[in-house]
């Protein structure tokens, strides 16, 4: 593959060059930048990768960084998702503190699809349609039977482990039909909440709500949504053979191709994505000016690691219609502001937080 | 509850022609204004567009929109929120259309 040069952002040795794009109009004397869908169109691709039931690899090419940017922004910040919220504590007589046994049982992710849910926002009473009520009971006690040498808590406790699979749900209202198919649980059942031992036992009551991870971070539907720009690796000048397989070393495996008869070195097009870019290249005085790296400024390599309800597929069109919906409302406000020319010296009013 | 402050408000100084002027944009961040700043820099008819969060306790950004010919900007300002949402849609279509032809290497991963 071969890109125009305007595309690439550089990699020397200790610096990066060429970063900012420059794709406005009057940056180039003579061409035209200004806005066109039509051309977008033409230039943008969205292709799908690698998916599995938590991570999806995707590449979207053909957008400027702030684009790209405000999506991944979207999808950590601004996606709802269901976590527990309110927690209340009857009894804990566990080592762990009530707040950070509140705090740990937040960080819980729930298998409940947002869709299915309101935002309780400030004061909203909790109703069946935007609270869901959980109960965690247990009480550690000691085995009867266990052997008089065991030092296995498996073996002399029951109930020795508060884990996130004790939750239990417990249904209000309509709720019971709304989820009879999927019963609100802990995506995951095994995370340990608290150890105990004979005495000591938990009742709490926890209420969750819908939420973004602007609020807490806990309502974040990713283990991480992040880019990266596709690497782009041009050799200037033949390797030579006696050098060839130090140089692939360089590389990422399957980045660079050496043949087993010839050692002609060439680069795997299709794997330049496998690369770290790492720059070892630039280290080695042999290879001075025999190779060039670079990034491609508009190829953004997407990776979303879902950690909640959402599937991983579902994550990047649920930012794209909450962007929609922000552009929609700020658009309904300027329109609005059309019809009415604000006072000339109005007073700068302070905004609140 | 105190009254919510308006989502969109022009700020003092601005040009009575509105050809140059600074917009304050409630409960937005980063996110919508540094795409906004890039659309409306793709108009040939804006001198000059930047955008700012003054400040982290304050929670809206400010976006300066100069223009050539004494255009307004207040009407560049929605063209640019038109064509984003515009953008955004391409952006979608394309995503799902791919999705869709499932051709892409599936693979399970383990909790």
């Amino acid at each position: 593959m071969t890109f125009d040069s305007r595309r690439l952002v550089g990699i020397k040795a200790e610096r990066v060059t060429d970063v900012s794009s420059r794709d406005f109009p009057g940056h180039y004397p003579g061409e035209d930048h200004a806005w066109s869908l039509d051309k977008f169109r033409e230039n943008l691709t969205v292709k799908v990768r690698r998916v599995s039931n938590r991570s999806i690899d995707f590449d979207l090419v053909g957008v400027d960084a702030s684009i790209a940017n405000a999506f991944r922004r979207i999808i950590i910040a601004e996606v709802p998702t269901i976590c527990i919220e309110n927690v209340y504590v009857y009894n804990n007589t566990s080592v762990v503190v009530d707040e950070i046994l509140a705090q740990r049982i937040g960080l819980v992710p729930l298998n409940v699809d947002p869709k299915t849910m309101d935002m309780r926002v400030a004061e909203d009473e909790s109703t069946d349609r935007n609270t869901l009520v959980f109960d965690l009971k247990l009480e550690c006690t000691r085995k009867k039977d266990a052997p008089k040498d065991a030092t296995d808590p498996d073996l002399l406790y029951d109930n020795h482990e508060l884990l996130s699979g004790h939750l239990a749900w417990q249904p209000a209202g309509e709720q019971a039909e709304v989820f009879s198919k999927n019963p609100p649980a802990p995506t995951n059942p095994n995370i340990v909440l608290a150890k105990l031992r004979p005495g000591q036992g938990v009742e709490i009551t926890l209420h969750a709500v819908k939420g973004v991870g602007k609020d807490h971070a806990k309502f974040s539907p990713v283990a991480t949504a992040s880019y990266r720009l596709l690497p782009h690796i041009v050799i200037k000048k033949p390797i030579p053979p006696h050098l060839a397989d130090k140089f692939q070393k360089c590389f990422a495996p399957g980045v660079i191709r050496v043949d087993p008869r010839t050692k002609a070195v060439t680069v795997d097009e299709e794997n330049t994505r496998k690369d770290t870019v790492s720059r070892e290249v630039l280290r080695w005085p042999e290879f001075e000016g025999h190779v060039e790296l670079s990034r491609v400024r508009d190829f953004y390599l997407f990776n979303i690691e879902s950690e909640s309800a959402y599937p991983p597929q579902r994550l990047f069109p649920e930012a794209i219609a909450i962007m929609r919906e922000k552009l929609a409302t700020i658009r309904r406000a300027a329109e609005a502001l059309l019809d009415q020319p604000p006072a000339a010296d109005a007073d700068v009013s302070m905004a609140d937080a | 509850m105190a009254q919510l402050p308006p989502k969109v408000s022009i700020m003092k100084g601005a040009s009575p022609d509105l050809s140059a002027a600074t917009y304050q944009i409630h409960d937005e961040s980063h996110t919508v204004g540094n795409a906004l700043r890039w659309m409306l820099m793709k108009n040939p008819k804006v001198e000059f567009c930047g955008y700012s969060a003054p400040h982290p306790s304050e929670n809206v950004i400010q976006v300066r929109i100069q223009m050539y010919d004494n255009l307004s900007s207040l009407s560049a300002l929605i063209t640019a929120l038109a064509d984003l949402d515009a953008l955004c849609a391409t952006i979608e279509e394309r995503y799902l259309n791919d999705v869709q032809e499932g051709d892409y290497e599936r693979w399970v991963e383990r909790s």
